[in-house]
């Protein structure tokens, strides 16, 4: 973990708005002004629900299929009928899939709104893709509490209609399964966040190398010249290391992906052995068919049991995506229409005494001079001399960090 | 050379293995791989077998069941242990064999030929070291580590089977094989044709958007904000329609693969369910067909995995083996060392394609002189400096250098005599220092780069921002081009080495930068060979020798004053100039 850390770019906290009260602000800050789809997302929710209901009302015909209890052979159609009715019942949860496409085109357009109303320096400090990837990625997050809310109801139907029909012989079992599931929770919400951070890891150490390719690629003739290939290679190793440690953390990750992915069988194994054992300890039960029902039926809820388990997933995406969204939206806008007057016809421009600085070196520095009106005026000087800035300076594309720019006797910064 | 490739593709998994080797295989990993993977498959068997008869016996005294369903409970366990722990060590090993075949790629790539790294696009270059490599190796582990207990599985499920005498139990269990292929297929390729349409469609609105943020102080300038938002909301209410087109896609997807998923089951639960009805076979049975039929699905799907990995794998390989099979500029024998002396052109012609870029040119470069290149652009100029470089080989004629022909120099000790500036010096991301000690075996002291730093006028400019560490960027781009260049005179100061090569080297440069890094050239090059390619007529009045090319040729040769009056081509340059 230590070694990985090193190379762990964390990224850029690009808000400077203090972390207090986000909780309480967050959903309105994120949803205010977005059409929530609220029907489809019921019926999304009710189907959702709907899928674990089929297969627990056939738990019955179910057992007896596996115990050869079966006096027709009408339970074993009953059970597959029911079966291709939970995919299609699945297959109707697309509905919920919509509203949430739905949610996230509403928060991409007010991010879009928002974005293009931010000052042009909050651009030139952003990473240069950063920017896009708040409205093509980040905003996917900003249906992800909806998915959880759904996957949450889910689990609450699941565990009522278990504890409803599950073998009453052994209440050992319900007991190992409340105690496994909140296992699984745990290991799967952190096998959520460690996989995507090995994703960010592999990623970013996958970028690096490819920068660094292409740069060397692109200079191929200079490097021999420069009889540097040893350099090149070196430099080559270094990221190639980085990555394999980069990989390395992601097999851990893999691993503990697994083990939350195995829990399904896991906690079947738990319940049905461990608590017959339990039970018989006990000698609260005369036979083992109590401890078989319990093992068929948690095979026949496993598909149930593998969509539940997707649930601390869409926790640790919703909380962890939102930020970046939430941190724009905080940002203070150009007043477009906040100004007192509109600017007057045409006039000469006069600049007093204006300074701007990128980062600490001053590019323009205490520059005095008068555009008149209606006259061209050229600017001249040599390469990084400040002309191009000065430009976008009278364009207000810039805020003069000292000094003035007035137009026609007014000044610049009294106007929309 | 498609003929040269055409010959090389039977060879191709020769070549790969050959790299696997030289690479280096993590062989302890890999047993230890193969062992765990080994042991969850005959692990999953024991189960099958061992839950249908725990379940199906009659105990006197139901304590004796504690025993079994230990065993049951610890066997359960150990599979997702083997799977957990296989998992992550096969993730550890694969970046091991990923780790050693980008180290081997990455220092054959680096002493490729310029020619053969030009005529391929470079970002197909990084694509075969950063991706192909990653196929390449998740191939190799899943067939070595998985393949083996994969069958060993599949054909163990079927004795079993067999053993219980029913035919159609048989049967079924063999036709589940077909069953998941033919269904992985099948949705593997609608989700392959619509991922990709979408993914196209949600590229080219992507793209849309990307070009109005990037465009966004044009934006500001001319005041359009809200019709770019009304056209930006256009694009994203699009971006909507196919995100919706794709849920949907993807729900049929499921839905498909759902189906392939549940005619397994059908084959699985119908024939022994009717048999455990009929009482033909006992609930013992029942339970270890169920559960050896599970698993006999999954680990058959399994294949397809390996399947997958074999196709990226196959392109992945080619691509790579073909770049690994290049001859490079490593010289392995011990070749003369070369001696600074003339350079003597002996009727050189050279073409990149067809057309002669250099036709039958000879001509003598001075020890110590400052000989001038000139030429409209187009005529030749540059490649002479490539051919010197070694970066090519004439097609006709010789090169030689102190009376030997360049070829039998070995490459790194050959161009080190020379240091090269090009029109646009590059700059990799780094430190000022690493920029100032490219061309160095040994870094010079930070007192020195200072020194020339100073001498060259930045160290004013770039001080304050950090000096030497001063992180320059990729390809040095936090810096300007002026900048770059000053920093390859400064280079050149440092170096000392014997010959000089400038390739227009201050013709990007302002008029007054021009002059300032010119006269720091010449300053430098006092008492070493200058071979200059000149832009600007001026800087070469007082060359010792200047080359007149015209269209391949060389069209006169002398001193400035000489060719004036000698050199219709010559005069025509200079007057063009004034």
């Amino acid at each position: 973990m230590s070694k990985i850390s090193k190379y762990f770019v964390p990224t850029k906290q690009t808000s400077e708005v203090p972390e207090l009260g986000v909780k309480k602000h967050l959903f309105r800050t994120l949803y205010k002004g977005v059409k929530i789809p609220w029907l489809s997302l019921s019926f999304g929710a009710i189907f959702a629900v709907f899928n674990s209901l089929v297969i627990l009302s056939q738990y019955k015909n179910y057992l007896a299929i596996f115990q050869g209890t079966l006096t027709d052979l009408t339970p074993l159609w009953m059970y597959l009928g029911a079966s291709f009715l939970q995919y299609i019942i699945i297959f109707a949860g697309v509905l919920a899939d919509l509203g949430f496409v739905t949610i996230v085109t509403g928060v991409r357009k007010k991010m879009w709104k928002k974005m293009v109303n931010l000052p042009l320096r909050d651009f030139d400090t952003a990473e240069p893709n950063g920017m896009l990837s708040r409205i093509t990625s980040d905003a996917e997050y900003a249906s992800k509490p909806f998915y959880a809310i759904i996957a949450l109801l889910q689990i609450i139907v699941y565990i009522i209609s278990v504890s409803a029909v599950a073998p009453k012989e052994i209440p050992q079992a319900l007991i190992i399964l409340a105690i496994t599931l909140v296992l699984a929770g745990v290991t799967i919400f952190f096998s959520v966040k460690i996989c995507s951070r090995a994703t960010t890891l592999v990623q970013n150490s996958i970028s690096l190398q490819t920068d660094h390719y292409t740069e060397q690629l692109g200079s191929f003739k200079f490097i021999k010249a420069s009889a540097a290939e040893n350099k090149a290679i070196a430099k080559s190793y270094e990221l190639i290391d980085n990555r394999y440690n980069a990989s390395v953390y992601n097999a851990f990750a893999t691993g503990l992906q697994t083990l939350a992915n195995s829990f399904t069988d896991l906690i079947i194994y738990c319940c049905a052995f461990l608590g017959g054992i339990w039970a018989i300890g006990l000698g609260e039960i005369s036979d083992m068919t109590p401890i078989n029902a319990i093992y068929v039926f948690g095979m026949a809820l496993e598909l149930t049991l593998v969509a539940i388990m997707t649930l601390p997933s869409y926790f640790a995406a919703a909380f962890g995506g939102s930020k970046e969204l939430v941190s724009v939206f905080r940002r203070t806008e150009e007043d477009i229409l906040a100004g007192k007057e509109l600017p007057e016809g045409q006039g000469g421009l006069t600049l007093k005494g204006v300074s701007f600085s990128y980062a600490q070196k001053a590019v323009v520095d205490n520059v005095s001079l008068r555009l008149p009106e209606g006259q061209v005026t050229a600017i001249i000087g040599s390469n990084g001399s400040g002309k191009s800035t000065l430009l976008k300076l009278i364009d207000r594309l810039y805020p003069a960090s000292q000094g003035e720019i007035t137009l026609n006797g007014g000044k610049e910064r009294t106007f929309p | 050379m498609p003929a040269n490739v055409k010959k090389k593709k039977p060879s191709v998994w020769k070549n790969y293995f050959g790299m696997l080797f030289k690479a280096g295989l993590p062989w302890v990993l890999m047993v230890v791989c193969f062992l765990i993977s080994f042991g969850r498959a005959e692990l999953t068997l024991q189960l099958a077998d061992r839950i249908g008869t725990t379940f199906g016996a009659k105990y006197a005294n139901l304590n004796d069941a504690v025993g079994p369903l230990l065993i049951l409970f610890f066997i359960g366990v150990a599979i997702v242990v083997a799977k957990v722990v296989g998992a992550h060590l096969q993730g550890i090993l694969t970046a091991q064999l990923e780790r050693n075949i980008q180290r081997y790629a990455v220092q054959r790539v680096f002493y490729l030929k310029v020619a053969d790294v030009e005529k391929d696009d470079p970002r197909e270059i990084v694509t075969r070291l950063t991706d192909d490599t990653t196929k390449s190796a998740n191939f190799v582990i899943d067939l070595s580590c998985n393949e083996i207990p994969r069958l060993y599985y599949i054909i163990m499920a079927i004795i079993k089977v067999a053993q219980m005498n029913l035919p159609i139990l048989t049967v079924t269990l063999i036709a589940i094989i077909p069953v998941v292929f033919l269904g992985s297929w099948l949705s593997g390729r609608i989700t392959f044709k619509n991922r990709n349409k979408i993914q196209a469609k949600i590229a080219l609105l992507t793209a849309k958007l990307a070009e109005k943020i990037d465009n966004v102080e044009l934006i500001k300038a001319s005041n359009t904000q809200n019709q770019e938002i009304e056209s930006g909301n256009a694009v994203i209410q699009e971006l909507d329609k196919v995100k919706k087109q794709g849920a949907v896609v993807d729900q049929i997807n499921a839905f498909i693969k759902n189906m392939m998923w549940f005619l397994p089951v059908l084959l699985i639960i119908i024939p022994p369910a009717v048999y455990l009805f009929n009482k033909t076979i006992d609930q013992t049975q029942f339970y270890a067909y169920i559960l050896l039929a599970t698993s006999f699905r999954t680990y058959t799907a399994e294949h397809l995995t390996l399947w997958i990995y074999l196709k990226d794998a196959q392109g992945a390989t080619c691509r790579l083996a073909a770049i690994l099979s290049e001859s490079n500029e490593r010289n392995a024998a011990n070749l003369p060392v070369p001696k600074a002396g003339d350079i003597v052109f002996d009727k050189v012609t050279f073409a990149y394609d067809q057309e002669p870029v250099l036709q039958d040119v000879s001509f003598t470069i001075h020890k110590g002189e400052k000989t001038a290149l000139v030429g409209l652009s187009g005529s030749g100029k540059s490649t002479i400096l490539n051919l010197i470089e070694k970066f090519y080989v004439p097609s006709k004629g010789t090169i030689s250098l102190n009376g030997h022909d360049v070829a039998s120099y070995d490459y790194g000790a050959y161009r080190s005599l020379f240091t090269y500036l090009p029109q646009n010096a590059p700059g990799f991301s780094g430190t000022l220092r690493d920029m100032l000690n490219y061309c160095a075996k040994e870094p010079y002291p930070d007192t020195k780069l200072i020194e020339v730093l100073e001498k060259v006028g930045l160290y004013a400019d770039l001080k304050d921002l950090g000096g030497l560490d001063y992180e320059v960027g990729y390809n040095a781009e936090r810096l300007s081009g002026g900048q770059r260049q000053k920093i390859g005179v400064a280079r050149l100061i440092l170096s000392q080495s014997q010959y000089v090569l400038l390739d227009e080297a201050t013709s990007a440069l302002d008029a007054t930068s021009s002059k300032t890094v010119q006269s720091l050239v010449d300053e430098s090059c006092q008492g070493r060979t200058e071979i200059t390619v000149a832009h600007n007529l001026r800087t070469v009045r007082n060359a010792d020798q200047i080359l007149v090319f015209q269209q391949g040729k060389l069209v006169g040769e002398g001193k400035h004053e000489a060719l004036l009056k000698s050199c219709p081509v010559y005069r025509s340059l200079v007057r063009e100039e004034q």
